[in-house]
């Protein structure tokens, strides 16, 4: 038998609770164990103390106070169980402090709140400058307007939307879409409303001319097919180019005019060069990703220099269409919307 | 102790009638109950608390509770054990309540070694349960090495040593199965020879 067994029945073997065999064993343990022997004459001698511990006996007038507290309970016991113990249902002090501190949650949180600051949050041209983007972004244009001094080749690039809402610009620059937020969609309520403004040439007096490239010299289109993917194409394209339009320069020095020389873009910059001769400017290019080319030019130029501009342009361009045929009488400067085909 | 059945048996009967007699409107058969078994809970609240006043309370509790639960008691087991129930329960209320664990906290801090001589004595002093034992030192070691040991410990240890109540007796005041009570109690004896040899 084990030590750990025998301090277990050591009680009953004093109490002679024990059958005679688990007796004989205590027994036998404890004559050869020095541990539980002294366990054992500790027991006897705890019990024999035990046995005159001295009984204490209750106050005389216990039962006279325990009636008064029958009689009148105490008020404070009786509002507790007022409070906690209606029609018994056990609602202990935690579960209701854990009620109120939700409530207090719930106050100072008001999580359930309306959300009315989100509509107040949009401002009036948000949906406008979501129309822009969308428009952009399904046509697949990108605009360019003339003052932004923007060279051509940089401005073929499509600004890209990053994950994070922020707009990467064509330098590389990342804008953090919501810094400066409302001062951004009053920009694009302004595209907008000029976009409008350029649309409608009723309002403008504008006329609309259908182009279409004349063949290009035959070195210009040699070096464009050959040096198609090549980086440097745009460079030797414009040396080129400033080749074949040195005469038409000559002729407008000649006349005391300035020519103008820009970029890489052979075709559309002798558009830009006519336009800025005859002391108009451009209002807006618009780039078509998918031809690579540009689709549309404004331009903007005194009436009077209207019929030269049509004779210079008719060097380098094919004028298929002119919508209205009659000019307008009115202004004196007049938009010119040049629709460029294949 | 065929002789000593028979008046347990007795001392059952008369329990019960007492308590029928009270569920029959009879108050003063159950002051004849709280006269026969006050000394017996205040006894037993006075060694499970260790103080005087908490013991008085307590054992007031108790028969509070006896009053207003009687009409539930069912005649199956002795009164006396449902007494003694109730009792250990009500004792356990009040060794875990806040009041009881922070005036702990503030006479152990008192009787700390580090402040040296005699414990103060913040109790009411009105009855010094120390006297009881002051003709008897061994007595006095005991009952301070039982003071030490755990709450389930102590429980047991004065119900089988003290009250000298039975396994299956402590088993239904208390809920314990006998296996466990069993071990526990060889522990709780285990500690308090060593709390002993300390004293000494």
């Amino acid at each position: 038998m084990k030590c750990k067994q025998v301090k277990i029945l050591l009680a009953d073997y004093l109490d002679n609770q024990l059958s005679a065999k688990d007796r004989a064993l205590v027994k036998e343990h404890c004559k050869h164990c020095s541990n539980c022997g002294e366990e054992l004459v500790f027991l006897k001698t705890y019990k024999k103390e035990i046995a005159s511990f001295p009984m204490v006996q209750a106050p005389a007038d216990f039962l006279a106070r325990l009636r008064k507290r029958i009689e009148k309970p105490a008020v404070g016991r009786t509002l507790i169980r007022v409070l906690f113990y209606p029609l018994r249902i056990k609602l202990p002090l935690e579960a209701a402090g854990v009620c109120a501190l939700a409530l207090i949650m719930v106050l100072i949180f008001n999580p359930f709140k309306p959300e009315t600051f989100e509509y107040k949050s949009r401002e009036p041209f948000s949906d406008v400058a979501q129309m822009h983007d969308k428009y952009a972004d399904s046509r697949g244009v990108t605009e360019h307007r003339s003052g932004t001094n923007m060279p051509p080749m940089a401005a073929k690039e499509p600004r890209t939307k990053l994950k994070d809402g922020s707009i990467r610009s064509p330098e590389g620059k990342v804008a953090a879409e919501d810094a400066d937020m409302l001062s951004g969609r009053k920009k694009a309520a302004t595209k907008e409303r000029d976009r409008k403004a350029d649309d409608t040439p009723a309002q403008t007096g504008a006329i609309t001319l259908y182009l279409a490239r004349n063949a290009a010299p035959e070195s210009e289109t040699q070096s464009r097919e050959s040096m198609a993917d090549d980086e440097q194409a745009g460079q030797v394209a414009s040396k080129e180019y400033d080749k074949a339009a040195q005469p038409m320069r000559e002729e407008m020095k000649g006349r005391g005019e300035k020519a103008y020389i820009h970029g890489h873009e052979p075709a559309v910059t002798i558009i830009e060069d006519i336009t800025y001769s005859l002391e108009g400017r451009i209002v807006r290019k618009v780039y078509d990703e998918k031809t690579k080319f540009y689709r549309l030019i404004i331009i903007e130029l005194p009436r009077k220099n209207y019929t030269a501009f049509i004779e210079t342009l008719a060097k380098t361009w094919t004028i298929r269409k002119q919508e209205p045929e009659k000019l307008p009488e009115k202004p004196e400067r007049m938009r010119v919307m040049l629709n460029i085909g294949p | 102790m065929h002789k000593e059945v028979n008046n347990i048996s007795q001392s059952q009967q008369e329990d019960y009638q007492l308590i029928k007699n009270f569920l029959a409107d009879d108050m003063h058969a159950f002051d004849r109950l709280v006269t026969k078994y006050k000394d017996i809970v205040f006894n037993l609240c006075f060694r499970i608390l260790g103080d005087f006043d908490d013991a008085d309370d307590c054992s007031q509790e108790t028969f509070i509770k006896v009053y207003n639960n009687l009409k539930k008691f069912r005649f199956q087991s002795s009164f006396l054990t449902w007494l003694y129930r109730i009792a250990v329960n009500t004792c356990r209320n009040r060794m875990s309540s806040l009041y009881n664990r922070m005036n702990k906290t503030f006479i152990r801090i008192g009787i700390s070694p580090d402040f040296g001589g005699d414990p103060p004595d913040i109790r009411d002093s009105s009855y010094d349960p120390g006297a009881l034992f002051e003709k008897n030192e061994q007595i006095k070691n005991i009952h301070a090495a039982i003071e030490l040991l755990p709450e389930n410990l102590k429980i047991l240890v004065i119900l089988r040593d003290f009250e000298g109540k039975s396994y299956d007796d402590i088993s239904t005041i208390t809920g314990i199965n006998l296996g466990t009570i069993k071990s526990r109690l060889a522990r709780a004896r285990q500690r308090l020879r060593e709390n002993l040899r300390g004293d000494r």
